[in-house]
């Protein structure tokens, strides 16, 4: 039997996909959840096989809810009308339906799903896809952190600095400390330009949080922050903060 | 643009004309000792050509003032041109006066005398002239730079308008229409009520025929069947209250300028928390103002999603273009209560 979990806010979508999966065989919903929290929840506790998931959902959208699971399920994915989300299916070939939709365009998808699922393709390839052509086009207005079996969404404003601590990014927000595996270049790109600034090799400041810049040695500066902590600027940060503040 | 003093203006000008042409008379008779009728001659014979030179003179500065030339420059072509007109006009009837007019030798001597005199006189008539038609050349330019100006902003006003009305979300329509999807298998009474709402929603928006404003009761009427839309898709998540005072049903608004009030509430409330939203709608008028206000909960803690503020920032404008003020829309946010007041002021015409 083939796990399925459906997350969809809304009632009459689960019920429409229910109804649909009623026909196939060999397939079993084992859980249905109404936003993201919930769906992150079941997909820990059943680890499913294929999960249909929208992706305007409350507080948590379908693509911030992959970001904090570790598990890698066959995933079809569905919206009404969203130009970024259909565009990075398109660019990571994710198979996905777009509401509303057919009873031949859902059991296609479905076929598709089981395919790879029965012959153990691997799809955390296209999963990690869809979420970088997603982050790509859009620009990050938030983040959502896994705190121990707690999901904290940080909104960027809060943000101090950004530190690469090895595979992951340590997020200083409102005094506290984040890790997250994410890597510099991305957050570099889509952050918002205006807003924060590469100063370093492993360090991204936010520019309204920096207090003041000291020279340190010949080629560095240290940035002391609103907060108190104290980061290493380079050459080239201390450049293009030049660039951003005109000073 | 024609001659300024062709037509009923004729007569100012012939009248501006004899008033001078007396004063010359009353100087010559009490300062000079003239007869009457040797001071009317004189008179005429000065003063009629330089009142034809005026009225033909308005051609040189209509086609001379349409090329773009400086100040200085145009001062010194109209003066140089008005003094070489006044000077051969006044030796042209100085020998018009010693070839045709049989005046006392004395006389014909104090006419070519008074050359210097006449000179003057003229281009000093000339000038005045002359600045009165720049003067009417600029009023005249200057109205009609204000009436093209005037059009421009109608027709950008108009294009606003239109792009700020025509704001129904997309996502909104595609997710009825998956909810529909799903009625017609599983309640198909229901679906069928959607469809029927949808549509009596999709015809009113979308078939405004370029009425900008209409009822609380029309604005209420098309509001109900979007809200209805919504509870049907967001099942027991949204909960609805209105409080409307009778009599401003009557008043007028903008066409669908609640909708992305509701839309926003709807957002915020339904996508930004998990719990039941509940959306209130108030409504009273007072002193030819109608105050509405929209009001949900909301979890303040949520960090914003995408699109923030653009519905509300379009009612500003909308607002701002129809009334003027631009302080009509006011927000209050407390701990977890959204509320938007809109003040529309009433038009009486």
């Amino acid at each position: 039997m083939i796990k399925v979990i459906i997350i969809d806010d809304e009632q009459l979508a689960r019920d429409l996909i229910k109804k649909f999966l009623s026909e196939a065989s060999s397939v079993e919903v084992v859980a249905e959840c109404a936003n993201g929290f919930d769906g992150a929840k079941a997909i820990a506790e059943h680890k499913p096989d294929l999960i249909f998931l929208d992706v305007q959902m409350p507080k948590l959208t379908g693509f911030e809810m992959l970001e904090i699971i570790d598990e890698r399920p066959v995933i079809i994915f569905s919206t009404a009308f969203d130009q970024y989300a259909l565009k990075a299916f398109e660019q990571s070939a994710a198979d996905y339906l777009l509401k509303p939709y057919s009873k031949a365009r859902f059991h296609e998808a479905l076929a598709k799903a089981i395919g790879q699922i029965e012959s153990k393709q691997p799809v955390a390839a296209t999963i990690e896809k869809v979420l970088e052509s997603k982050q790509s086009l859009e620009q990050l207005d938030r983040i959502v952190i896994k705190n121990g079996s707690k999901i904290l969404i940080l909104s960027v404003d809060d943000i101090s600095h950004f530190e690469a601590q090895d595979d992951y990014v340590a997020i200083y927000s409102d005094g506290k400390k984040y890790l997250k595996q994410l890597t510099m270049k991305h957050l570099e790109n889509s952050l918002p330009e205006d807003l924060f600034v590469r100063v370093h090799r492993s360090f991204i400041a936010a520019i309204s949080q920096i207090d003041k810049l000291e020279p340190y040695s010949k080629d560095a500066f240290i940035a002391i922050l609103k907060s108190g902590d104290k980061i290493s600027v380079s050459r080239s940060g201390y450049n293009l903060l030049r660039e951003k503040l005109n000073f | 643009m024609r001659h300024p003093f062709l037509g009923k203006s004729l007569l100012f000008y012939s009248i501006a004309w004899a008033a001078v042409m007396a004063a010359h008379v009353v100087v010559l008779v009490f300062q000079l000792n003239f007869s009457y009728s040797l001071a009317i001659k004189h008179s005429l014979v000065f003063n009629l050509p330089i009142l034809g030179f005026g009225l033909s003179y308005w051609y040189v500065v209509h086609y001379i003032s349409n090329d773009k030339q400086s100040i200085t420059s145009a001062i010194f072509n109209q003066g140089s041109a008005i003094l070489i007109g006044v000077t051969l006009l006044t030796f042209a009837s100085d020998a018009f006066v010693n070839q045709f007019i049989n005046f006392e030798a004395s006389h014909k001597e104090y006419f070519s005398m008074a050359i210097p005199w006449h000179i003057f006189l003229g281009s000093f008539y000339m000038t005045i002239i002359v600045l009165i038609y720049y003067l009417l050349q600029y009023t005249t330019s200057l109205k009609e730079k204000e009436k093209d100006e005037l059009q421009l902003q109608n027709l950008l006003k108009n294009a606003e308008l239109e792009m700020l009305k025509s704001q129904i979300n997309p996502h909104f329509i595609f997710n009825s229409l998956n909810s529909v999807s799903a009625l017609t298998l599983t309640n198909p009474d229901l679906a069928h009520e959607m469809v029927i709402k949808l549509s009596d929603f999709l015809r009113l928006s979308l078939g405004r025929s370029n009425k900008e404003l209409h009822t609380v009761e029309e604005e209420l009427k098309q509001m109900n069947l979007y809200l209805d839309i919504e509870r049907i898709r967001f099942g027991d998540r949204l909960s609805l209250s209105q409080d409307i005072n009778e009599i401003c049903m009557k008043h007028s608004l903008p066409v669908m300028i609640l909708q992305p009030l509701y839309e926003n509430a709807i957002k915020y409330g339904v996508y930004g928390q998990l719990e039941k939203v509940e959306i209130s709608t108030k409504c009273h008028c007072d002193d030819g103002i109608l105050f509405l206000s929209i009001t949900n909960n909301y979890d303040s803690t949520s960090a914003p999603q995408k699109g923030k503020g653009i519905g509300l920032k379009n009612i500003r404008n909308r607002l701002e273009l129809i009334y003027g003020p631009s302080d009509l829309v006011t927000i209050e946010k407390n701990k977890n209560i959204f509320t938007i007041h809109l003040q529309i002021p009433q038009i009486t015409d």
